[in-house]
C-alpha cells in the first residue's frame, strides 16, 4: 500500500530547498549559511537550543521576514516571498508557536479567514462554510462546533482549530512550530494521525519540538541547528536521543537525570493545606517539607495550576485552610503570598508573566523593587547586576539586558520567567514551579534543574509541576497525581513509574471518593 | 428553583385577571395585564426549554445571550417606565422627538464604530460634521442647488477620511492621537471660517433633509439613520469585507498572516467615516437651517458611547450594527424620557454616562459568568 502510493508521487515528487539562508538581527546573527532540502513524504524535525533559529527559519519559509541572503527553493524554483500572503499562495502553511487566532470570532471564521466563500455579491456562504468546518471538525475529533466563539475555547481546543486553518489549505508544505506545547494526549494522538496522513500523501512536513519523544515517534529526519548554523542531519532511524543532544548542546551533558545533586535531608513542615476547595479544585490536602520537592503530575487542566494559584492567593478559596510556616494564612492577593516568601513561576509567560514590551532588565526585577530601593529610587545597578546575574545563568540569547522581552523567542522568555522568580533578590521560602521547562532546550533544562536542586539543597520548598512525565519522575522527592480537581493518588520517589502516575491521572473521580 | 416556574404561571395568569377584571385606572389595568404576560410567558418557556432538543436549547441559549437581546428589553423596560410616570411619553410628538435626538449619534456611530470593530477610532468625526455644515451653508449661499451642494460636501468627507488614513497607514500614528489632532485643527478651522457666526441658509427645499415627515409620521433624518443601519449591518455580518472588518480589529497579525489587506480595510472605512460625519452634518444643517460651529460639538463623543453601549468593544472586533441602532433609541428615549419626567436637562448628561456604566457592569457580569462555566468544564 505504502509502495503503491510513493510510485504515484514519484512523478511530482515534492522537494523543498533552504539555499544558503542568512538572517541577521540588531546584535544577533539568527541564522548564518544554512542549507539543506526536505522531499514529499517526509516528516523532518527542526532541532535546536533556544535561538537556535528554527523558529526564524519557519518564518522566513512563511514569508513574514525575508531572508538578508538565500533563498527557499520549491520544487527546483527560486522563492522570494515578501509576504506571508504569497507564501500561502505557493503551498505553504506554518502553524505558529504564538497561536495566530481571533478569539471574538467563530471557529468557522477563524479556520477560512483567507478563504470565506463568498458568493458573486461578496456575501459570505454561511451553511458552505460551517460544513465543511464540521467535516473538519469530525476529522479532527474534537467536541466542539462551527458557530461557536474560538476565546471560548480551551487552550487546547484552541491550539486544534489553528491547526485546522493550516491543514484545510491543503498546502504542499506543512510547518509546526512547537504544536504539542498546550495539547493533551488525546489531541496528540489526533495530531500525530493527522501528520502520518499528510506523509501518505507526499506532502512535506516540518515539525519543531522540544519533546525527544516526539521526535523520535513521528519524523524521519532531523535536522540540527545551533547558534544559527547548521550542525549536522540525522535519519531519525539511525540516531539516538544521547547523540541528537549532543548536537544541540554541542558537548556530551551526559544523563540529565543521573548528574544531579540530590537534597538528602527534608527540614520540618513548611506548608499544610486541609481541605483546600474552590471552582476548580476539591478537597485538596497535602504537606510540604523544607527541603522537599513535591511533583504536581496529572494532564493539561486536571486543576493543577489551579492549586497553585490557590495557595499563591490568585484565586479565591472557598474552603480549607493552608498553613505556611507554621502560622495559618488567608492570603488575599499574591502580594500577600510573595511578602510571606512564596514565589510562583506561572506557566503562562504571555499572560500572565511577561511584559513583552519592556525590557529584560524591567521584568526580572519586578518582584523585588522594594528591595532596590536607594532612598526613593530604584538603584539601577544593583537592578542591571541581577538581571545580568539571570542571563549568564540560564544562558538567555540576547546581545543585552536592555532588550526588549517581545524580541526574544519563546524559550528563552520562559528563561526570563524563571530568572524573574529565582534572582538572588527573591527571600523565597516556597518555590511554585508551574511548567517551568516548556519550550526550552535540553541545555537550559539541565540548568533548571540544578537550580531545583540548589534550592531544595538550602531548605526551600518546592511544587514542580509539569506535563512531561519523565521529568516530574526523576525531579520529584513525591509525587501527588491530580485528577478532575481531586488528588488521585499519592506516591513516592521510589515506587513511583510512568505507567502508575498515568493510571492515576485518568482515574475516575467516583472511585477516590470512596 | 423548582418553585419558580409554576409561581411565575400562576403569579401571570392573576396578573391578567386582575388587570382585566378589576376596576382600575386604565395604566395601573395595563401594567397588570402587561406584567401578567411576561410572568406567563417567561414560566412557560421555563417550563418548554428542558423539553426541547439540544440543538433548540443551543440556539435559544445564543439569542437571549446575545447583547442586543438584553439591549432590546432594556429598551422596552425604559419605555414602560417612562410611560407610567408620564403617559405623555408616547406621544406622537415626543415619539417624533425621540427619533430626532437618535439621528446624529445613531448615524456618527455606524461611521466610528466600524472603525472600532477593525481596531480604529475617528474622533475628528464631530468636528467634521461641523465643517460640513459650514460649507453647506456657504456653498448654499451661492445659490447652487443643494443636491450638487451636498455631493462637493461629501467629497470633503472623503479628503478628510483619507487624510486621516494616510496619518495611521503610512506615518503609522495611533488613530486615537492623530484623528484627535485632525479635530482640534477643524474645530479651529470653524471658528476661523464662520468667525464665530452662524451662516444661515436660505435654501428652503434644502430644509426638507432635515425636517420632511415620511408619511407623515417618521422624520426623514431618522429613516436615513435607520436605512443606513440596516444596509451596515448586513454589510458587516454577511460580506466577505464586512467580517474581514472583525478578523482585523480582532487580530491584525493573523489577519496580515492570513493575507488580508489591513491597511487597504482601514482606508476604507476612514472615507466612509468622513463621508458619514458629513452627511450627519449636512442633515443637522438642514433641520437647524443655519451652519455653526457649536451644533456639532463633542458628537463624536456620544456616537462613541451609542458604539460601545450597542456592544462594540473598544479594542476592536466585535459588535453589531443592531446593538448599536438599539443603543442610539436607548439614549435617546432615555434623555427625552427624563425631561418629560420633570427633570432638568443635565441629568440626561449624567445619565448617559450612568448608561455606559451599566452597560460595562453587564459586560463584566457576564465575563464572570462565562469565565466560571469554563473552569468547571
Amino acid at each position: 500500500m505504502t509502495d503503491n502510493l510513493s510510485l504515484q508521487n514519484q512523478g511530482t515528487e515534492k522537494l523543498l530547498e533552504f539555499v544558503n539562508i542568512s538572517k541577521e538581527f540588531p546584535g544577533v546573527k539568527a541564522l548564518s549559511n544554512v542549507s539543506f532540502s526536505v522531499r514529499g513524504g517526509r516528516v523532518c524535525a527542526l532541532m535546536g537550543e533556544n535561538g537556535a533559529g528554527k523558529s526564524t527559519l519557519l518564518k522566513i519559509l512563511s514569508g513574514d521576514i525575508q531572508p538578508d541572503e538565500g533563498c527557499v527553493r520549491l520544487n527546483g524554483k527560486e522563492q522570494h516571498f515578501s509576504s506571508p500572503y504569497q507564501s500561502i499562495r505557493a503551498g505553504i502553511s506554518v502553524i505558529y508557536q504564538e497561536r495566530q487566532l481571533m478569539n471574538m470570532l467563530s471557529v468557522m471564521e477563524n479556520i477560512f479567514l483567507d478563504d470565506l466563500h463568498e458568493n458573486k455579491f461578496g456575501f459570505v456562504q454561511r451553511s458552505v462554510l460551517r460544513k465543511k468546518t464540521q467535516e473538519l471538525i469530525d476529522e479532527f475529533e474534537m467536541p466542539f462546533h462551527p458557530e461557536d466563539i474560538v476565546g471560548h475555547l480551551s487552550v487546547a481546543h484552541q491550539q486544534m482549530v489553528e491547526i485546522m486553518k493550516a491543514y484545510r489549505r491543503d498546502s504542499d508544505i506543512i510547518a509546526f512550530d512547537e504544536p504539542t506545547a498546550p495539547l493533551t494526549d488525546k489531541e496528540i494522538n489526533v495530531l500525530f494521525n493527522l501528520i502520518r496522513k499528510l506523509k501518505e500523501r507526499g506532502k512535506i512536513v516540518l515539525y519543531v519540538s522540544h519533546r525527544m519523544g516526539e521526535i523520535f515517534q513521528i519524523t524521519d529526519d532531523i535536522v540540527v541547528l545551533k547558534d544559527g548554523q547548521l550542525v549536522t542531519t540525522f535519519k531519525t532511524s539511525e540516531t539516538t536521543e544521547q547523540e541528537l543532544v549532543k548536537a544541540m548542546v554541542g558537548r556530551d551533558i551526559g544523563d540529565t537525570y543521573s548528574n544531579l545533586v540530590r537534597n538528602d535531608k527534608l527540614g520540618d513542615v513548611l506548608l499544610s493545606v486541609r481541605n483546600l476547595e474552590n471552582d476548580a479544585i476539591h478537597g485538596i490536602s497535602f504537606d510540604l517539607r523544607r527541603g522537599e520537592i513535591l511533583g504536581l503530575a496529572g494532564l493539561v487542566g486536571a486543576g493543577r495550576t489551579e492549586i497553585a494559584r490557590a495557595i499563591f492567593g490568585a484565586d479565591p478559596i472557598k474552603s480549607g485552610k493552608i498553613i505556611f510556616d507554621g502560622k495559618e494564612v488567608h492570603f488575599k492577593s499574591p502580594v500577600d503570598a510573595i511578602a510571606s516568601g512564596i514565589a510562583l513561576c506561572p506557566e503562562d509567560r504571555k499572560e500572565q508573566g511577561l511584559l513583552l514590551g519592556q525590557s529584560i532588565r524591567t521584568n526580572i526585577s519586578i518582584p523585588v523593587l522594594s528591595k532596590l530601593l536607594k532612598g526613593w529610587f530604584i538603584d539601577r545597578r544593583q537592578e542591571a547586576e541581577l538581571a545580568e546575574q539571570a542571563v549568564k545563568r540560564y544562558s538567555i540569547r540576547t546581545p543585552s539586558i536592555e532588550k526588549k522581552a517581545g524580541e526574544l523567542s519563546g524559550g528563552n522568555q520562559q528563561k526570563i520567567i524563571l530568572g524573574r522568580w529565582t534572582s538572588s533578590k527573591m527571600d523565597t521560602k516556597l518555590l511554585i514551579l508551574d511548567e517551568p521547562t516548556k519550550g526550552i532546550d535540553v541545555g537550559s533544562k539541565a540548568e533548571v534543574y540544578h537550580i531545583i536542586m540548589e534550592y531544595a539543597r538550602q531548605g526551600i520548598g518546592i511544587i514542580f509541576i509539569s506535563s512531561e512525565l519523565t521529568e516530574v519522575l526523576n525531579i520529584s522527592d513525591r509525587i501527588i497525581v491530580i485528577h478532575d480537581g481531586h488528588i488521585t493518588g499519592e506516591l513516592t520517589r521510589e515506587e513511583a513509574t510512568e505507567e502508575k502516575v498515568l493510571a492515576l491521572a485518568m482515574k475516575e473521580v467516583e472511585g477516590v471518593k470512596l | 428553583m423548582k418553585i419558580i416556574k409554576p409561581v411565575l404561571v400562576i403569579l401571570g395568569l392573576a396578573g391578567i385577571l386582575v388587570g382585566a377584571i378589576a376596576n382600575l385606572a386604565q395604566r395601573l389595568a395595563i401594567s397588570f395585564i402587561v406584567f401578567g404576560i411576561v410572568a406567563l410567558l417567561l414560566g412557560i418557556v421555563l417550563f418548554l426549554l428542558p423539553k426541547l432538543s439540544k440543538e433548540t436549547q443551543r440556539r435559544f441559549k445564543r439569542v437571549t445571550e446575545k447583547k442586543e437581546f438584553i439591549l432590546f428589553l432594556f429598551l422596552i423596560v425604559v419605555f414602560y417606565v417612562f410611560w407610567a410616570i408620564n403617559p405623555n411619553f408616547l406621544s406622537m410628538n415626543n415619539i417624533k422627538g425621540i427619533m430626532n435626538s437618535a439621528f446624529a449619534m445613531g448615524l456618527l456611530a455606524i461611521g466610528i464604530g466600524c472603525l472600532m470593530i477593525a481596531g480604529e477610532i475617528d474622533l475628528s468625526a464631530g468636528n467634521t460634521g461641523m465643517i460640513a455644515s459650514i460649507l453647506i451653508a456657504m456653498i448654499l449661499r451661492t445659490g447652487m442647488p443643494w443636491v450638487p451642494a451636498l455631493l462637493i460636501v461629501l467629497i470633503f468627507g472623503v479628503v478628510t477620511g483619507l487624510i486621516n488614513a494616510f496619518l495611521v497607514n503610512v506615518m503609522h500614528f495611533t488613530s486615537f492621537i492623530s484623528t484627535l489632532a485632525i479635530s482640534t485643527i477643524f474645530g479651529g478651522l470653524g471658528l476661523i471660517i464662520t468667525q464665530a457666526q452662524n451662516i444661515a441658509i436660505g435654501n428652503k427645499s434644502f430644509f426638507k433633509l432635515g425636517s420632511h415627515m415620511v408619511f407623515g409620521i417618521i422624520p426623514l433624518p431618522f429613516l436615513i439613520m435607520i436605512v443606513f443601519f440596516v444596509i451596515y449591518g448586513i454589510i458587516l455580518s454577511y460580506t466577505g469585507f464586512g467580517r474581514r472588518i472583525y478578523m482585523v480589529g480582532s487580530n491584525r497579525n493573523a489577519a496580515r498572516l492570513a493575507g488580508i489587506n489591513a491597511k487597504k480595510l482601514t482606508t476604507i472605512l476612514f472615507i466612509n467615516g468622513g463621508i458619514i460625519s458629513c452627511l450627519t452634518g449636512i442633515v443637522i444643517a438642514a433641520r437647524m437651517h443655519q451652519g455653526s460651529t457649536t451644533t456639532m460639538g463633542d458628537a463624536e463623543m456620544d456616537a462613541i458611547t451609542v458604539a460601545v453601549l450597542g456592544g462594540i468593544a473598544f479594542t476592536g472586533g466585535s459588535g453589531k450594527m443592531s446593538g448599536v441602532a438599539i443603543a442610539s433609541l436607548l439614549i435617546a428615549t432615555f434623555q427625552n424620557g427624563l425631561v418629560v419626567a420633570g427633570l432638568s436637562s443635565y441629568y440626561q448628561i449624567i445619565s448617559k454616562g450612568i448608561l455606559l456604566i451599566a452597560a460595562l457592569l453587564l459586560d463584566y457580569s457576564r465575563e464572570r459568568s462565562r469565565q466560571k462555566s469554563l473552569k468547571l468544564h
